[in-house]
């Protein structure tokens, strides 16, 4: 069994496990950065005064919400491209790992959209009406009042969002994205061994993660240090 | 300048303002003071179109009121000082960015002179070495004397007080009050929800006392505490004094 070990841990094979590991990281960063940017549209029309904003707003995030990640993931990857051919008859070649990314980046709006509105909506409705009481204009007020004051309440649930994000890159490996995963399944069917390979894979997860938490805890004291 | 013309307001299960028609000139010190859930608070909002009416006009410098046209509203907020009970200040800002933000951002004044102005005010409040600091660090009067300093930066017509005394440490009312007192010897237009008579008596041109949603008599501060007329005053006084 040590030979094993030794066999499948050799350096080069580490070295094809930190590679999926990286392009993991870049999965759960991209999709993470997209992912506000979606959230923070998301909620500016869910909490919009136009009724139609607001109805696609819901209809996003519970579309989102209610359908598999690993079928919004094969959606992405499978059916645009099959769209694609049925429309204009041409064939369209996707990059997975833009595809991954656009689709987890996608899906991570919907859910940090919830985080964004609801840390909004916890700033007093009093900070609005003082707003509007020196004059200025609502889109003012979100700019200048509400949304420096709700940042702070969102960072720590955004970075579980990450984390969750770290674990959830692991699906691309379905689409053909070599990643933290994938490379494991590699190796464990290059040695007829998937046991230490994901074990491997698990521990590497778990450091990213940990760490990722560790550092959440210490901006969570930072933070609430100079409320 | 502030014209009120039939009112009305309705809350879930509650008429907060019932045909409610009164007119504030300009100079005039109006306090409204009556018990709780009478509607004074809600025609105060209504002025600043912070709540909307069902029913009846609001004019303002024979403008009329539409509490859902945002253009006009931030317009002509800006002549209206508006003070609160729990003073809303920015948190995140200091004292001299929660002075600055209106006049910089609404008025388009320059930083430079937003922050004088914002200095000659908070000098004349006593609070002038606060400038940098974050509001939170502040006491509940040092607060409210901000708050009131904020809504001076935007060089109001008219200052509309909402309880601002209300939320405060007994020993904090008279910072707050003598403040105002200050802007009453400048003839400021005011228009004060209190629940501190002896102050109304002496600053009020005229106090107005609500009932159920009802003005239900006004009258001069000297003439309304001596002899009020209807009987509901008279038990209100009964009480408070």
């Amino acid at each position: 069994m040590w030979e094993t070990i030794v066999r499948i841990f050799a350096p080069e094979n580490i070295l094809f496990m930190l590679r999926g590991m990286r392009i993991s990281i870049v999965v759960a960063v991209c999709a993470t950065v997209m992912g506000i940017l979606l959230g923070i549209v998301g909620a500016v029309c869910k909490m919009s005064r136009s009724k139609a904003l607001r109805v696609l707003g819901n209809v996003y995030v519970e579309f989102i919400r209610g359908t598999p990640m690993l079928l919004q993931l094969s959606f992405f990857y499978l059916g645009i491209p099959m769209l694609y051919q049925m429309i204009t008859g041409k064939y369209l070649e996707v990059n997975p790992l833009f595809m991954g990314i656009l689709a987890i980046g996608i899906n991570s709006g919907a859910y940090s959209c919830e985080l964004i509105r609801s840390s909004i909506n916890a700033i007093d409705k009093g900070q609005w009406e003082a707003g509007m009481s020196i004059g200025l204009t609502r889109s003012k007020i979100l700019k200048k009042i509400i949304l420096p004051q709700s940042f702070k309440r969102i960072i720590p649930p955004l970075t579980s969002e990450f984390i969750t994000l770290i674990k959830d890159s692991s699906l691309v490996s379905t689409i053909g994205v070599v990643d933290l995963m994938k490379s494991s399944n590699i190796l464990g069917a290059r040695y007829y061994n998937y046991f230490f390979p994901m074990i491997g894979a698990a521990l590497i997860y778990l450091v990213l993660t940990l760490t990722i938490s560790k550092f959440t805890g210490q901006l969570e004291r930072k933070l609430a240090e100079s409320d | 300048m502030i014209n009120i013309e039939h009112v009305y307001k309705k809350f879930p299960g509650v008429v907060a303002l019932d045909d409610v028609s009164i007119r504030i000139k300009k100079n005039e010190i109006v306090c409204l003071i009556g018990p709780s859930g009478s509607g004074k608070s809600t025609l105060l909002r209504s002025i600043n179109g912070l709540e909307a009416i069902d029913q009846g006009k609001i004019y303002f410098d024979d403008e009329l009121i539409n509490a859902d046209n945002e253009e006009q509203m931030c317009r002509i907020r800006t002549k209206m000082g508006f003070v609160f009970q729990h003073f809303n200040l920015f948190p995140h800002l200091t004292v001299m960015q929660n002075l600055t933000l209106g006049p910089t951002e609404v008025l388009g004044m320059s930083e430079e002179d937003a922050k004088k102005e914002g200095l000659r005010l908070l000098e004349r409040v006593g609070l002038k070495d606060k400038a940098d600091q974050y509001v939170n660090k502040l006491s509940g009067g040092q607060k409210q004397r901000v708050a009131i300093v904020r809504a001076l930066c935007m060089k109001p017509e008219v200052m509309l007080f909402d309880e601002p005394t209300s939320a405060l440490d007994p020993e904090m009312v008279k910072e707050v009050l003598d403040v105002m007192r200050g802007l009453a010897e400048e003839n400021m237009t005011m228009v004060i929800v209190t629940h501190e008579m002896n102050f109304a008596k002496e600053v009020a041109s005229r106090i107005v006392f609500m009932d159920g949603g009802k003005i239900v008599e006004e009258n001069t501060p000297e003439e309304f505490f001596r002899e009020p007329k209807e009987e509901r005053t008279k038990l209100f006084l009964s009480k408070v004094l």
